[in-house]
This record gives C-alpha cells, sequence and structure tokens, in this order.
C-alpha cells in the first residue's frame, strides 16, 4: 500500500475516542459535555482525557458556563480542528481509493518514490 | 491491520455525524400541545351550532395553523433554556421534511374551499371525505420525513396518519358500496373523527415519546 497518505493521518485524530468527538462537532456547531458523552457511550474521564488531547492540540475550545445555578461544559469545534479534521477524511478517502485500485497485495502497490 | 480499516473509520465518521445532527429536542411536549389543540378544536366543532363544510375546513386549517405556532413557540422555549441557537442544521432539516407536504394540504384544500363558498349544490361530505384523507396522507408523509431526522415516535405517527387517511377513504366508499357496514355513520360529524385521529394521535404519540425519549442530560 502507498505509505504516504497514512504516514500523513493526524495522530490526534486518529485515535477512536477523539475521531469520534471530532465526528460530531462537525456535525452540530457546539455541544454539551453530557451529550456528547450520552452520544459516543463514553465516562466522564474518557471523555475528559481525549478533551484535553483535543484542547491542547488546538482542535476543541472548551467554555465553561453556568445554567440553572449548575455547571455546564461546552464543548467547539476550532477552525484549526476543522481543518484537520476534512484533511483527515481526505487522506483516509485517498486511501480507501488506493486500496481499491490496487487490492493488498504488496506486488500490486507502486513503491513510494 | 484490516485492510479496509479506512472505510470503517469512514463509516464511523458517517454514523456519529448521523446522529450528532439528529433533532435531539424532546418532542413529547409538543405532541401533547398538539393532541390537546386537537381535542379542543374538535370539541369547538361538535358544540358550535352552525355545521357547515366551510366552518369546518376554516376550524381545522385554522387549527393546524395554531398547532404549528405553538409547536415552534414550544422548541424556541427550549432551545433557549438550553441555551442552544433555535435554528440548527437539524431543526432546519425537520422543518425542511415538514413544509412541503404541509404545504401542499393545505393548497390542495383551496379548491375544496371554493368549491364549497360558491354555494352550488356540491357533494359536500364527499369533498370533506376527500379533504380530510388528502390532509392525512400529507401530513403522515411530512412527519415520517421529519421523523427521518428526530425519533421513531415521530415516524410511526406519520404512519399512523398515512394509513388513516387511505383507511377512512375505503371505509367512505365501502358504506355506499355496503351499506350493511355501516361505515357511513362516522361522516355523521368529521369534527369527531378529526378529534380522533388529529388530537387522539398525537396523544398517544406524546404518550410514547414520554416513555422513550431520553431527558434532556443535566448539565
Amino acid at each position: 500500500m502507498n505509505a504516504e497518505p497514512f504516514l500523513q493521518l493526524d495522530r490526534v485524530i486518529h485515535e477512536k475516542g477523539r475521531l469520534g468527538i471530532m465526528s460530531a462537532l462537525m456535525a452540530r456547531p457546539q455541544m454539551p459535555f453530557t451529550e456528547l458523552r450520552d452520544l459516543l457511550q463514553m465516562t466522564d474521564g474518557n471523555l475528559t482525557s481525549h478533551m484535553r488531547t483535543l484542547q491542547e492540540a488546538g482542535y476543541v475550545a472548551v467554555s465553561k458556563s453556568f445554567q440553572n445555578n449548575r455547571p455546564l461544559t461546552t464543548l467547539a469545534l476550532t477552525g484549526s480542528g476543522e481543518k484537520a479534521f476534512r484533511n483527515y477524511v481526505a487522506l483516509l478517502a485517498e486511501i480507501v481509493e488506493i486500496t481499491r485500485e490496487f487490492g493488498t497485495e504488496p506486488a500490486k502497490v507502486p513503491a513510494v518514490k | 491491520m484490516q485492510p479496509n480499516w479506512a472505510e470503517e473509520n469512514l463509516q464511523v465518521i458517517r454514523t456519529i455525524m448521523e446522529r450528532a445532527a439528529l433533532y435531539r429536542r424532546t418532542l413529547a411536549p409538543l405532541m401533547l400541545a398538539t393532541g390537546l389543540i386537537g381535542i379542543v378544536a374538535s370539541g369547538i366543532g361538535l358544540l358550535t351550532p352552525i355545521q357547515t363544510p366551510l366552518t369546518f375546513l376554516a376550524l381545522w386549517l385554522i387549527t393546524a395553523t395554531l398547532a404549528m405556532g405553538v409547536s415552534l413557540i414550544i422548541v424556541r422555549r427550549q432551545a433557549v433554556m438550553a441555551r442552544e441557537p433555535f435554528s440548527t442544521p437539524a431543526s432546519r432539516r425537520v422543518i425542511g421534511a415538514l413544509y412541503a407536504p404541509l404545504c401542499a394540504g393545505a393548497l390542495l384544500a383551496l379548491p375544496a374551499v371554493v368549491l364549497l363558498g360558491t354555494g352550488r349544490p356540491a357533494p359536500a361530505e364527499s369533498v370533506l371525505t376527500g379533504v380530510m384523507c388528502v390532509w392525512m396522507g400529507f401530513y403522515g408523509c411530512g412527519l415520517n420525513a421529519a421523523g427521518q431526522y428526530s425519533s421513531r415516535g415521530v415516524r410511526l405517527l406519520g404512519w399512523g396518519f398515512i394509513g388513516t387517511g387511505p383507511l377512512l377513504a375505503t371505509l367512505y366508499v365501502g358504506g355506499f358500496l355496503i351499506p350493511e357496514l355501516g361505515s357511513r355513520v362516522l361522516w355523521t360529524n368529521p369534527h369527531a373523527i378529526m378529534g380522533t385521529t388529529f388530537g387522539g394521535f398525537h396523544l398517544v404519540a406524546a404518550g410514547y415519546l414520554y416513555l422513550t425519549e431520553s431527558r434532556p442530560p443535566s448539565p
């Protein structure tokens, strides 16, 4: 398989949990922490851990506020997060194309120059 | 590594994006309000001294408009409470799915209004039956389409109306063909039929949604 697109895949997004968070935030401009947790069926700790990683990468903005005197944590995708996600999906599509074209047998796959 | 992992990842992304984009407002109060409006309208229709086909059409067109207005107010209130925008991609999809069938149903009632308004001897009962069945069919289609972006309960309600429209038409025609069927008794007061279907179905849907909808997540 042509390894170039695979090597370009963003490791931050590539992890299953973070990919789920990014996908959900692409579909909704912003999501409350609890709704995201329920949608992705994650534990609070797991989601918090992934949220921090994405926040540190600058892909997700986290805002904390109060609603009915209770804290509300909301996640939103940043501009660079959206760009990184689109790039990730484009690379995945490219990998799918390569796999369809050449199959998975190494002999059929052209070597990377 | 599995050879199709990239395709699987794309499928996961697609599924999560679809789920995240679903309309997630609590629909039970909306159905309850619409059902109650339908029942009240039916009561007004049954008790009102003037029973003409035109008053029937006017009453139920006003009822539909009122139900839509109240529904929008409830949805807006929910959005304000959740501190989220009223207009979201999901809400726009739901409104878009409902919009065309509702407009079509309302527009198809216009020829009936014109015909009945001329005062010519028209088969009023047939016209009203046709309008009711068409309304139910179109409304059912709209709900079913909107349900693709919201919950199963809305889709089921849609199918309820889609099934009821043709059923009523069949009973009406059957009443002529087989008088023993006794189905013509149904048409003695169309307000009762509308109350049972429009009002009753929404109340049943409200109960179903109340039991099945997940509560809004606590912050």
